[in-house]
């Protein structure tokens, strides 16, 4: 078991985030995270974000938030990378998913290509593994990890 | 396992996470080849079938020890072979099936329902999606995967075995349609007939209009965010503090899962303020009445 109080490593550098499975639920998940970092829309339902924990008695008054408590990564750190078996990038995958609004998905697409941090859409890559399931180039289960 | 090198060389990455947001796989049960790591590499040289895609996907994360949750209700990580791989390579791992919608709702009032000690008679749940969720659910294998995960849930809320007066033997039904107008947006209708004092019989009807990927977004960034903190502090194999977030929680052998979600929060927190070395919280409070 884990000692109370361990040492926690600090979340220096960045963060690689991998999904397998483009389609609503991470593209709305990237998208949100773009929207965030440039302040255009809330992280609503999100523990890590939002929620606060209380510490020590209720008379002390202590209630930081989650984040500020324990030392997450930050949303700036994150880079994202995914497969699917669809050839859609992850732009049009969140188009063709159709839960978020045209004008949110053009805004985070616009803002990001500004930045110096690169494209987020293009921050994908594509994988043989997953591609193997309709197109069979891998000769065995084994071959796609090890690919 | 190339792609995972050269994204993180690519990109200069220090940390990778990986979250299953793929599809929901067709039933398969835990089997020989699942029992080992050794079956399980055995397994997929002889390209057994019984190894999913989500499988193999798992047994990389792990083997280059990045940890991973499964928001699917697939068994992907949830087999002995990976557990232990997740152990032997000190990397944490939790799953499975991202609670959103239905059983969210279903895991808010349960509670309640039972902590007043009130009966269930049964309860009806259907559901119309039409995302490419639904489609896949459309498929009986891939549903089956499914209901399990959606079935479970009010028994292990409700323990008809300590309340047989309450919750023996109520039926529980569960139905999603696939329809694709809704587009992402689920609509879930539940039923509840329960019974009070005396075994009067009262409803409960819930309606949910519910957006499936705006509930689940927020649960992938937890995930992420949390897994990279349970390996910075050195936390390997399942992590059960992240029941939170799931339909069916992983957990220990010779454990049942933990589904009420205020237990689970609580869980969830009380472990962050064990990693900081603060005092857990009990609600005892009878200091402050001396």
């Amino acid at each position: 078991m884990i000692q109370k109080g361990v040492k926690i490593e600090a979340p220096s550098g960045k963060l690689g985030v991998l999904v397998p499975g483009l389609g609503a639920v991470s593209t709305t998940f990237i998208a949100g995270v773009e929207a965030v970092k440039k302040k255009i829309a809330q992280p609503i339902g999100s523990l890590t974000q939002l929620g606060t924990i209380r510490l020590g008695k209720r008379t002390e008054r202590r209630v930081p938030k989650i984040h500020d408590f324990v030392p997450l990564a930050s949303l700036e750190s994150l880079v994202f990378g995914g497969w699917d078996i669809y050839e859609d990038n992850c732009y049009e995958s969140a188009v063709k998913a159709g839960v978020l609004d045209r004008a949110l998905l053009e805004a985070v697409r616009l803002k990001s290509k500004t930045s110096n941090r690169g494209e987020p859409f293009s921050a994908r890559t594509t994988s043989k593994g997953c591609r193997a399931r309709t197109s069979s180039p891998a000769k065995t289960r084994w071959n796609l990890p090890n690919s | 396992m190339d792609d995972i090198e050269q994204f993180r060389k690519t990109n200069k990455l220090s940390r990778l996470v990986m979250v299953w947001c793929g599809s929901t796989e067709a039933y398969l049960k835990p089997e020989a080849v699942h029992a080992s790591i050794e079956t399980f590499e055995k397994g997929l040289r002889d390209n057994d079938p019984s190894i999913s895609p989500s499988m193999v996907y798992a047994y990389a994360a792990l083997c280059k020890r990045i940890p991973f949750a499964n928001g699917a209700p697939n068994l992907t990580v949830d087999i002995p072979a990976l557990t232990q791989l997740a152990q032997e390579k000190a990397v944490p791992i939790c799953g499975k099936d991202f609670k959103t919608g239905q059983t969210l709702m279903k895991t808010i009032i349960a509670p309640g329902l039972k902590s007043r000690m009130l009966g269930l008679n049964g309860w009806f749940s259907t559901n119309i999606l039409g995302n490419r969720d639904g489609e896949v659910l459309d498929d009986p294998d891939s549903f089956k995967t499914k209901e399990e995960s959606k079935l479970s849930v009010l028994d292990q809320i409700l323990q008809p075995e300590l309340y047989p007066d309450l919750y023996k033997d109520f039926t529980h039904k569960v139905r999603i349609h696939y329809y694709p107008p809704r587009g992402d947006n689920k609509e879930g209708w539940d039923n509840i007939d329960i019974y009070g004092w005396l075994g009067y019989p009262m409803q409960i009807k819930i309606n949910f209009l519910c957006r499936d990927s705006i509930l689940a977004a927020p649960i992938v960034l937890d995930l992420v965010l949390f897994l990279d903190l349970a390996q910075r502090c050195g936390m390997r194999g399942i992590q059960e503090w992240l029941s939170f977030y799931f339909k069916s929680p992983m957990h220990a052998v010779g454990l049942y899962p933990e589904h009420d979600l205020f237990i689970q929060l609580m869980k969830l927190k009380n472990t962050l303020r064990y990693l900081k070395g603060e005092d857990l919280i009990t609600h005892l409070g009878m200091e402050y009445y001396d």
